[in-house]
């Protein structure tokens, strides 16, 4: 049994379910943590010997019996606002989260692993491992001193590109071009952290999706001007699958080995020189609009891992494991 | 003059002309118009002003979301046939684009004596209006290769036929609805939006950047726990 957390009507999650059930026979379920505990729970048990029990309607999973664990859309547990203080709601919900954490993480071959996730998503810890493993970052600054801004859109003749650390659910943030008439509002970056980079001129936007020992690789092509610095500005782009020399892969895969990550959608630029520049990488990312256009078989990957039969990537693991690697920034420094 | 009926039903035709066109558009100014008509204040003062005969001229973005990030402001502008003097008619509706909601309607004269609210770089200065729009009719491309592409694994448009019991009908349903209802990029909840993931970023959930659960985050850190465990989900 294979279990995926997402929201019901995810389509990711829905594709890999039947390519699970297509390709391996396999049964998957899938459980909203949105839903923990009033529609499914679980009974967990300190004991190995003893197991836990998932409950969901119609299905008990045992959680021996759970193959593979899919973290794909880990939403907030909701509970019931009637009748009860917001303390008493804020309290439930940090409850259900906290069990929830730790039991996930207690799951074998679970995609990515919570512990690793976390960290990994982070844009400045993610950029540092980069650059340490080898991968061409554009020239970064993340602060909130106006001075030090200022410094940097001068030190590259204004061609900066600036950027959040974290999605926001109301309104779209794009990555902007720092035009010099934002700069006036630059005492407003004290308020919280921004990411600014030299901006890279793409000859093409690369999304490279890593499933274990598999690597993806698609062009992005936005067909729209708005869209030229960020893609995502485009809702139908052209995506083509691509290939990008082997020494990148290489980069690519030690990269997520050092971020612990089993998936990861990175996002790349390659210049007019020929350079491979890494941007980010996404451990939720989506693959299916990749998938779609290039036919890349991303999600027979994606259920391939859950499955448990993981390839090795021989020439990376001889570099560093996954194991080897402690999210911590001492070693990077 | 036009009945109160008449007056609701041309602002519910405006109100479906805007939707329609703010599907697709990462656009502040035409999504605060979509929460702004649908708001019973708006639409209260909208007929108050139409019944005397007066008509909606147009409904016009102001200093634009960025100079003070959590409150969009509309200006609704009238015409009228008979020679009046109708700026004082004009009024603003205050659109907070993150809760959805209009936080005040006032009059135009009011205008400069809004509070700003301030936003920190990274979110007020994208939030400067700029206009990216993708007419609807562009993207029935990419609709159609996802639904042939869902269709093939029995996704989306065959519910029921395929393997699924139980707690996972409601998600064939919903993938359903998906396929068959264009995604507003603001108007929907965040949450709803967040779990509705289509195939690609709409835009506002920024789904792509998922973090497992910003929102949750959000919520933890109100609930004063300092979120520097690196263990969360």
């Amino acid at each position: 049994m294979i279990v995926i957390v997402s929201a019901l009507n995810d389509v990711h999650a829905l594709v890999v379910q039947s390519r699970l059930q297509q390709e391996s026979g396999k049964e998957a379920y899938i459980v909203d943590s949105a839903d923990y505990p009033h529609r499914w729970d679980i009974d967990f048990t300190a004991a190995p010997e003893h197991g836990s029990v998932i409950r969901a309607p119609g299905l008990v999973i045992p959680s021996a019996e759970v193959e593979g664990l899919w973290l794909r859309r880990v939403l907030p547990p909701v509970v019931s606002q009637d009748a009860l203080s917001p303390e008493v709601v804020a309290f439930c919900r940090r409850e259900a989260y906290d069990f929830l954490s730790g039991f996930l993480g207690t799951i074998d071959n679970t995609l990515n692993d919570p512990k690793q996730n976390s960290l990994a998503a982070k844009k400045a810890f993610q950029l540092r491992v980069a650059a340490h493993v080898g991968l061409q970052v554009p020239d970064t600054l993340i602060s909130t001193n106006p001075k030090s801004i200022r410094n940097f859109y001068d030190k590259h003749g204004g061609d900066v590109v600036f950027k959040v650390l974290t999605p926001t659910s109301f309104q779209f943030t794009e990555t902007r071009i720092l035009e010099h008439d934002f700069l006036v509002h630059l005492q407003s970056a004290t308020l919280a952290p921004t990411i600014f980079q030299e901006r890279i001129r793409a000859h093409s936007h690369l999304r490279a999706t890593v499933v274990d020992c598999d690597l993806f690789c698609a062009s992005v092509t936005p067909s729209r001007d708005h869209a030229s610095l960020d893609w995502r500005l485009d809702p139908d782009p052209r995506i083509q699958e691509t290939t990008i020399p082997g020494e990148v892969v290489h980069l690519l895969f030690s990269l997520c080995d050092s971020l612990g990550l089993r998936y990861a959608a990175i996002d790349m630029i390659l210049n007019d020189a020929g350079d491979y520049f890494f941007l980010e990488a996404n451990p939720g990312g989506q693959f299916l609009f990749v998938e779609m256009r290039t036919g890349q078989p991303i999600s027979s990957a994606v259920a391939r891992a859950l499955t448990g039969k993981r390839k090795v990537r021989s020439s990376i693991n001889s570099h560093r494991s996954t194991r080897d690697v402690s999210p911590v920034l001492g070693p990077l420094a | 003059m036009p009945s109160s009926e008449e007056i609701q039903r041309e602002l519910d035709q405006l109100l479906t002309a805007v939707t329609d066109e703010s599907v697709g558009s990462i656009d502040h100014a035409t999504n605060a118009k979509v929460i702004a008509l649908k708001d019973s204040g708006v639409r209260d003062k909208l007929v108050g002003i139409m019944s005397e005969g007066h008509r909606l001229k147009s409904i016009t973005p102001l200093v634009g979301y960025g100079a003070s990030p959590m409150d969009f402001r509309l200006r609704f502008h009238f015409e009228s046939d008979a020679l009046v003097d109708l700026s004082q008619r004009d009024f603003i509706a205050s659109v907070e684009l993150p809760s959805k909601s209009v936080k005040r309607i006032l009059d135009d004269q009011t205008e400069g004596t809004l509070t700003p609210i301030h936003a920190p770089f990274s979110l007020a200065v994208p939030s400067l209006a700029r206009e990216y729009k993708t007419p609807v009719s562009e993207l029935q491309a990419r609709t159609s290769v996802e639904r042939q592409f869902l269709g093939s694994l029995s996704i989306g448009t065959a519910v029921g036929q395929v393997r699924r019991q139980g707690y996972n009908v409601q998600a064939l349903e919903s993938c359903d609805t998906l396929l068959n209802t264009p995604q507003n990029t603001i108007t929907t909840t965040s949450l709803a939006t967040n779990a509705s993931t289509t195939t690609f970023s709409d835009g506002v959930a920024d789904d792509e950047q998922n973090d497992f659960q910003p929102d949750w985050v959000n919520d933890v850190q109100s609930d004063n726990l300092v979120d520097a465990h690196y263990d969360c989900i």
